[in-house]
């Protein structure tokens, strides 16, 4: 029996991960291979109570944190195990760097947060679709004509000028995505959907 | 003004709860501002719980985390800023209660130390110390069967609820003996009368007040 393969697509809001994973799929299947994707917020058990409580944003970040780890772990145990031992491709759309790094920005201990996916396995292969914030801003807008609350970091900060608090709160996002680095292949995605598709290839 | 916490361990069964409400009642007497906090009773955290318990897809993990983020919404919205006010925090289970269940799971305590690192380890932490086949008699003379994962029937260490529960709860005790050791509880003897484990106790809290 042949194991499978864990891809992970990591990227701040509005890199295009989304596309690119489906790009991904698409370029795995034509090759015949079978394919999985997993995502944040996605598990069967605490996906749509971790929505509600987000929208009232009545959690604590260490709660939040927790809550996460929790979909995170759902999914990893019965989704992505079992796949990756049935010989499938799996794409992740975010994995552990970004839930560390969203709860480091947060205040919460790196080792602490790191301690939450001790057993997690690592990845065969991880990308970081890297974009500057100006960038983000400007895509983010065109598709919700607007800047949400969360990728405007707005539970931990806000002034009256939205766009400056989604470009500083990028910005330091982006930073805390740094001590990762060594462990992601950046790849540019400033540029078009295919010359990233092409960078990650 | 930094208040005290003050905690129950101890197996179901043991009696910690009557004594906790005991002293909580003697406590608001004496003029103390009280506040109780019950293990797994977060109202934004507990119906998640519950769905994963009914649906009995918890890995010993999931289950794990659940209950850390139970306490943890608890404590960073009421145990802690209430401390800091100075009330008197009652908490019936605390991280103990974690770390024994999760290590009879098959956990690291390693881990969950580090996991529950935020909270601190209490002024007074009470054990209640009952031997395993009686604590798990008291529950079963109750009325009803223990519910499937206070029975430990997840980990599949036998097919009969009862036995399940009694095999679990014997693991569980050793757990918090060991425990009991590391984190130098104040034991009472679960077995006593119950007002002298109540005397007992209220001599150990007036010692911290």
């Amino acid at each position: 029996m042949t194991e499978g393969k864990l891809i992970v697509i990591e990227g701040l809001d509005g890199s295009g991960r989304t596309t690119q994973s489906a790009l991904l799929k698409k370029h795995y299947q034509n090759l015949g291979y079978p394919v999985k994707e997993v995502g944040l917020k996605r598990s069967s058990l605490v996906s749509k109570p971790l929505q509600g409580l987000m929208e009232k944003n009545a959690l604590t970040a260490r709660t939040m944190a927790l809550l996460y780890a929790v979909d995170f772990q759902e999914q990893y145990e019965n989704i992505v195990l079992p796949s990756l031992d049935a010989g499938f491709i799996v794409i992740a759309d975010r994995y552990i760097y970004t839930l560390i790094a969203r709860g480091t920005v947060r205040g919460l201990d790196f080792t602490w947060m790191k301690n939450l996916f001790a057993t997690v396995r690592k990845p065969d292969q991880a990308f970081f679709l890297d974009c500057p914030p100006e960038q983000l801003a400007k895509r983010q807008l065109l598709k919700n004509q607007e800047l949400s609350f969360w990728e405007s970091g707005h539970d931990i900060g806000a002034t009256n000028d939205r766009y400056h608090d989604f470009i500083n709160y990028q910005t330091n996002l982006r930073s805390h995505f740094n001590v990762f680095l060594p462990e992601l292949k950046v790849i540019d995605a400033a540029v078009s959907v295919e010359e990233t598709f092409g960078g990650m290839r | 003004m930094s208040g005290k916490l003050i905690l129950v361990e101890g197996l179901d069964g043991s009696g910690k709860s009557t004594q906790v409400a005991l002293l909580r009642d003697w406590l608001i007497a004496e003029g103390h501002h009280v506040y109780f906090s019950e293990w797994n009773s977060s109202d934004l955290v507990r119906s998640i719980t519950k769905k994963g318990k009914n649906l009995r897809t918890l890995s010993p993990n999931l289950f794990s985390m659940l209950h850390c983020a139970d306490f943890c919404d608890r404590f960073e919205r009421f145990i802690s800023p209430l401390l800091s006010a100075g009330y008197l925090v009652l908490c019936d289970r605390y991280i103990y209660t974690a770390f024994a269940r999760d290590v009879a799971r098959g956990l690291e305590l390693p881990y969950l130390e580090k996991l529950y690192s935020f909270a601190p380890h209490g002024d007074l932490r009470f054990y209640f110390r009952v031997p395993p086949d009686i604590a798990a008699g008291r529950v079963l003379e109750r009325g009803g069967k223990p519910k499937y994962y206070e029975a430990g029937m997840d980990l599949g260490i036998a097919d009969d609820r009862v036995k399940s529960f009694k095999l679990f709860q014997g693991r569980i005790y050793k757990q918090y003996e060991l425990l009991s050791e590391k984190y130098n509880f104040s034991v009472i003897d679960g077995t006593l009368p119950a007002h002298e484990q109540q005397l007992e106790m209220r001599k150990y809290v007036m010692e911290v007040l």
